[in-house]
């Protein structure tokens, strides 16, 4: 437990630490943003998979307790799911930022705040995805894999 | 965890005295069939109108052309796949049926929505790609650049909103209630060379588009 959570905080780190060397930090967190994503990965999580499983397998990926074959196949391919979600908001973030972009076009000032606002979509969401559900799930399928090479 | 909190919650505030049958909304909302889907839906929808209405802007991302493209290849590579009595009964199925499932019911449901997700994602790359052609067509009379690049943004918007985020996760809702999660398919081991080439595909196109945006005459 100790060592997932130090990887995740070291992980987070790493991927802020651009964002803190060209500004504020302030401009990686946006209000519009944050929600959009949330509600829109939260609403097709509850959608995909039942808010019990998600939270078994969030629980069987960031911990290092035993599971069977059978539950790590499950859990792994819950997170993955969950990853394909949180990258597929964040992309639908970033085009609805885009189009209100494109929509002012005659309005240089309005320009930036809305490209940004869309792109922040898309760092939450391969951050989500790429940091972690992806490990997550590789946590929960490696007990599958030792499991086949030990049978 | 999930399921005791409503409980404990209901017991620490007093809600036990609002007329509300709990066990129906625990049954039926978190962990049963098809409510959780209309909640999930309606959650979905009720975001992305607010997201898209930021401005007042919500009539600009109505597309005719797009949402025709989408509907027409979904539904094209459906029925070129599935004959239509699997296709309603995959339809009949997720609306009518509750918590039990048969398995062959679940997998054929599965099947039938992941395959409509692909088609809309495949008909997202493809009005996209027309808008860009549309869009290089035009590139001399600036009234009409606004119109071409709307079909390639708001086809693929479409396409991740419909089809990814709502087929995919009714596909997904078919497997869980069938209980095929983990077992109908194995989940493939993944490799973090893929990741790597896919976080740098992702920045090179986000810089080039940053260049794009840049370059644009104001």
């Amino acid at each position: 437990m100790m060592k997932i959570l130090f990887s995740v905080c070291c992980v987070v780190a790493l991927a802020l630490a651009p964002f803190g060397l060209l500004g504020p930090m302030s401009r990686v967190f946006d209000v519009h943003s944050i929600i959009f994503f949330l509600v829109l990965t939260g609403s097709a999580f509850t959608w995909s998979f039942e808010p019990s499983s998600i939270a078994e397998a969030v629980r069987a990926g960031t911990s290092t307790g035993p599971i069977s074959p059978e539950q790590g196949a499950r859990y792994s391919q819950i997170l993955l799911r969950m990853s394909t979600i949180s990258i597929s908001a964040g992309v639908a973030g970033t085009l609805v930022g885009f189009v209100h972009m494109l929509m002012r076009m005659d309005d240089p000032s309005a320009i930036a705040p809305a490209a940004s606002i869309g792109l922040l979509c898309t760092v939450y969401g391969v951050m989500f995805s790429e940091l972690f559900f992806r490990p997550w799930s590789n946590q929960c399928l490696s007990c599958v894999v030792e499991e086949k090479l030990t049978l | 965890m999930i399921y005791r909190l409503p409980s404990k919650l209901i017991r620490a505030k007093g809600l036990a005295a609002i007329p509300v049958n709990y066990d129906w909304l625990r049954s039926n909302c978190l962990s049963g069939g098809f409510m959780r889907a209309l909640l999930s839906f309606l959650t979905m929808v009720a975001v992305t109108v607010a997201a898209m209405n930021m401005g007042g802007l919500l009539f600009g991302f109505i597309d005719p052309l797009s949402v025709a493209l989408l509907m027409g290849v979904t539904l094209a590579g459906t029925f070129m796949t599935f004959t239509f009595h699997e296709f309603r009964s995959g339809i009949v199925n997720y609306f009518s049926s509750g918590n039990e499932l048969g398995r062959e019911d679940a997998l054929l449901g599965a099947n039938l929505f992941r395959h409509m997700s692909m088609m809309a994602s495949g008909a997202g790359l493809i009005g996209a790609l027309l808008g860009q052609l549309e869009f290089l067509h035009v590139l001399d009379d600036p009234p009409k650049m606004g119109p071409a690049i709307a079909v390639s943004f708001l086809s693929v918007l479409y396409a991740v909103l419909v089809g990814e985020l709502m087929l995919g996760s009714m596909s997904t809702d078919y497997l869980s209630r069938g209980g095929l999660v983990g077992i109908a398919e194995r989940p493939k081991n993944y490799s973090s060379v893929r990741a790597l080439v896919g976080v740098a595909i992702g920045t090179i196109a986000i810089g080039q588009v940053m260049v794009v945006i840049s370059n644009m005459p104001q």
